[in-house]
């Protein structure tokens, strides 16, 4: 059965083939076929595999070699793992991946032809590359499918190109996870230096032999990577933008797979983690920051898809909580039933705000229980499961699995299970006050009929599993190799009693549109939400500032139209080449260089930023003092000079070549006579 | 076979080679060209018979057949070369065909 592994992610990958680069044009119901049997196939290859692994077939991992490339001593593997971490996690995605195409074809029916192309073979990628990440047992391949699926967010978040909110978010989601992927690159190559295999039974069995002071950085870059992917602090700001994309996109990306990609990495490489408890303490420091941060975030947010999209940050936040505590299994339990139940979210939200008029604005989906009834309560469903209503919903069991986790990890437990149970209040909150004002009546209930088949497959599929899943979540945490966590009577009463707490106080919020109203135009203007601003001060601009003063380009600020007076003007000094960009700056800086340092507007952009003013500080100095001492650069000229006198001998030396057959031969005969020759005299004894 | 009469074979294989390798390089005619190609490569075929015939090995036999075939595939090629030439140039003078020049 392991053997299976292989093609399962191969259908998603043969469908994005044909649609992006087979040179025929197809039509509407064909790239829909196409594109929908592609996204359902490794479900089904897959379900086999994963009815063989039920009963313990798999708790013995099974390495599926793919291809082995000799590098001298060195064998890098490609290779597949069937073991219950990718067993869950393969199936959790195909399983969604599945679904969530399905519910595209109805979604972007009204797509115009080639966008819809597009569009499917972007997410048949963006499959084949998640499953790439799931089922990898090296890190080669699993960094092949993690850049993939980096590269096809960005793609589908900028889908409507025409917005350029929405290239903006794409550009935005690429370039922060880049930022990440940089650190588990590095974090993999030392890992790979220690331990000398790519694969990561290897690696992990090496992990026992490398020293304490070199295995943290180690953790600490794979685990800012992983970070980086799941959105966590400080990374965060690219999921909330990434809501411009169109809502399945969403529903894939940003619920089940790419930023759960993260989660499943620190899942894979847990026993690195168990090694290195300081960059554990970090992890799960990090997680119950995002957990509570974003949950407060989600509870005043005006747009449900925003809405869905801190939750998604908050519940990864809870998964790696309990891997940051040293409870894997607990947090892949945690992830399949959020994948099933975030995709239910997002994909009632999708028929609702359709039904609304196409507004994904909050206050637009007042009356949608009376307008699409079947959306209204698989969206309510999906809440509860969100909140973890007590006993029915199956996202109680698995967050009262990662509550327990967090009480049960020593010192530090108590601290933390009140904060993760303040997070999980919270959740209840902004999960049930979409519910409320979802369920208020409403004149208007003209709805434009949309549904059938396609959507409410999904829809059903997702809302089972999301309510009856509960059940299996023991079972999952049994198989994926983690022990059951014995709690205190008042811990689980108190846990049952937070999401009811919650409800309570959406009823309240939903109640009181004032009151809520001030509380979200208060918590708006607290700084901690404002890292994106954090960012733009610190890093972009600066950048853009060293970018424009070594450069001399046209980068200027979007909203300062104003040239800057004394930077700009280009002098071109006679003797000195005109196109050179550093030749201009010493003209420039040459003439004043006093002025341009008290340049208003240079103060004005990174003035109370002592780290850019001291780079860009440096940079000036470093060109004025340094570099134009060396701008008549005599071995340049010496160079040039050897370059002159290459182009005479070519002009000579081209005589050589007559054309002539009876010259060739003589060449070659020559030629073959020296040979001779040089043989004779090497072997002579 | 004595190594004297060897020592001659061979320096009559080498004349026939320097004779075909001249007749390449001295005539212009494609055609004659061909034809000292030809005579060039019948003197290592000649070394690899007196050779085996030294040795009493059949390998220089062998070599000599493997000679002859590629002679014939070389004549079969080059004649064809030889029509085309003729029809694209208009001659069969081999410096004609000088597109190469430096």
């Amino acid at each position: 059965m392991a053997a299976m592994l292989p093609f399962v992610p191969a259908p998603a990958l043969l469908g994005f083939l044909i649609l992006a680069l087979a040179p025929v044009t197809l039509s509407r119901g064909a790239i829909m076929t196409i594109g929908i049997v592609a996204g359902g196939l490794p479900a089904l290859l897959l379900a086999p595999v994963v009815m063989s692994c039920v009963g313990g077939g798999c708790d013995v991992p099974t390495i599926v070699p793919i291809l082995s490339i000799d590098v001298g001593a060195f064998v890098a593997q490609i290779a597949m793992s069937l073991d219950p971490l990718s067993v869950v996690a393969g199936i959790t995605v195909a399983l969604v991946g599945a679904l969530v195409l399905i519910y595209s074809g109805a979604y972007m029916a009204a797509e115009p032809v080639p966008d819809l192309r597009r569009y499917f073979a972007q997410m048949n990628l963006f499959l084949a590359g998640m499953l790439a990440v799931v089922l990898a047992a090296d890190a080669l391949l699993l960094f092949l499918g993690w850049e993939i699926i980096g590269l096809c967010s960005f793609m589908l978040i900028a889908y409507y190109a025409k917005l350029p909110k929405a290239i903006a978010a794409g550009r935005k989601a690429l370039v922060t996870t880049r930022v990440a992927d940089t650190f588990l690159l590095a974090g993999l190559m030392l890992l790979f230096l220690q331990a000398g295999t790519t694969r990561f039974d290897g690696m992990l069995a090496a992990v026992k032999q490398i020293d304490a002071w070199q295995l943290a950085p180690i953790a600490g870059l794979i685990a800012l990577g992983a970070l980086g992917k799941s959105a966590q602090i400080p990374f965060h700001t690219w999921l909330p933008s990434a809501m411009a994309g169109p809502t399945p996109v969403s529903a894939l990306l940003h619920s089940a797979t790419m930023v759960a990609a993260g989660v499943i990495l620190l899942v894979r490489l847990a026993p690195l983690f168990a090694a290195a408890p300081e960059i554990s303490a970090g992890v799960a420091a990090i997680g119950i920051a995002t957990a509570a941060l974003a949950a407060l975030a989600a509870v005043i947010q005006r747009d449900v898809k925003k809405m869905l999209a801190f939750s998604t940050m908050s519940q990864i936040g809870f998964m790696v909580l309990a891997l940051g505590v040293g409870a894997p299994a607990v947090a892949l339990a945690h992830f399949a039933i959020h994948a099933a139940f975030k995709s239910l979210l997002f994909l009632s939200a999708g028929v609702m705000s359709h039904a609304a008029g196409g507004s994904t604005a909050i206050a637009a989906l007042h009356g949608s229980r009376d307008r699409q009834p079947l959306a209204f309560w698989s969206f309510a469903i999906g809440a509860a499961s969100l909140a973890g209503l007590p006993v029915v919903t199956a996202g109680w069991y698995s967050k009262e699995a990662v509550l327990a986790a967090a009480l049960t990890s020593g010192a530090w437990g108590a601290p933390l299970w009140i904060l993760a149970a303040l997070a999980a209040v919270l959740t209840g909150t902004y999960a049930f006050r979409v519910v409320f004002i979802a369920a208020t009546a409403t004149g208007d209930i003209a709805a434009p009929p949309w549904g059938g088949l396609a959507t409410l497959v999904p829809l059903f599929a997702l809302a089972f599993v999301a309510v009856v899943g509960g059940l299996s979540v023991d079972a999952l945490i049994a198989f994926a190799g983690g022990a059951p966590h014995e709690l205190p009577v008042l811990a689980t009463l108190l846990g049952a009693a937070v999401p009811i707490l919650g409800a309570v106080l959406a009823r309240q919020l939903a109640g009181d549109p004032q009151a809520f109203a001030q509380i979200s135009a208060r918590l708006r203007h607290l700084r901690i939400f404002r890292v994106d601003t954090l960012y733009y001060l610190l890093l972009v601009r600066n950048f853009r500032r060293i970018t424009k003063v070594l450069g001399n380009a046209e980068a200027r600020e979007p909203h300062d139209l104003r040239k800057p007076a004394d930077l700009t003007p280009i002098i071109d000094v006679v003797e000195r080449v005109s196109d050179d960009p550093l030749g201009r700056v010493f003209g420039g800086t040459g003439e004043k260089p006093e002025s341009a340092d008290r340049d208003p507007d240079l103060v004005r952009f990174v003035g109370g930023d002592p780290l850019g003013r001291l780079l860009t500080r440096f940079a000036r100095v470093f060109v004025r003092d340094f570099v134009a001492r060396f701008y008549p650069d005599r071995i340049d000229q010496a160079w040039m000079h050897f370059a002159g006198t290459l182009g005479e001998i070519w002009a000579g030396a081209r005589r050589v070549q007559t054309g002539r057959l009876r010259d060739h031969s003589l060449g070659i005969a020559l030629g073959c006579a020296g040979l001779l020759l040089f043989a004779w005299g090497t072997s002579w004894r | 076979m004595t190594s004297t009469a060897l020592t001659g074979i061979l320096i009559v294989a080498a004349g026939l080679f320097a004779i075909g390798l001249f007749g390449v390089l001295a005539r212009r005619g494609i055609l004659f060209q061909l034809v000292a190609l030809e005579v060039a490569l019948s003197g290592p075929a000649l070394g690899f018979i007196a050779a085996g015939a030294y040795h009493a090995d059949a390998q220089g036999q062998g070599m000599f057949i493997l000679t002859l075939t590629l002679a014939a595939a070389e004549v079969a090629v080059g004649l064809a070369l030889f029509l085309r030439i003729r029809r694209a140039a208009g001659s069969d003078d081999s410096d004609a065909i000088s597109r190469l020049k430096g």
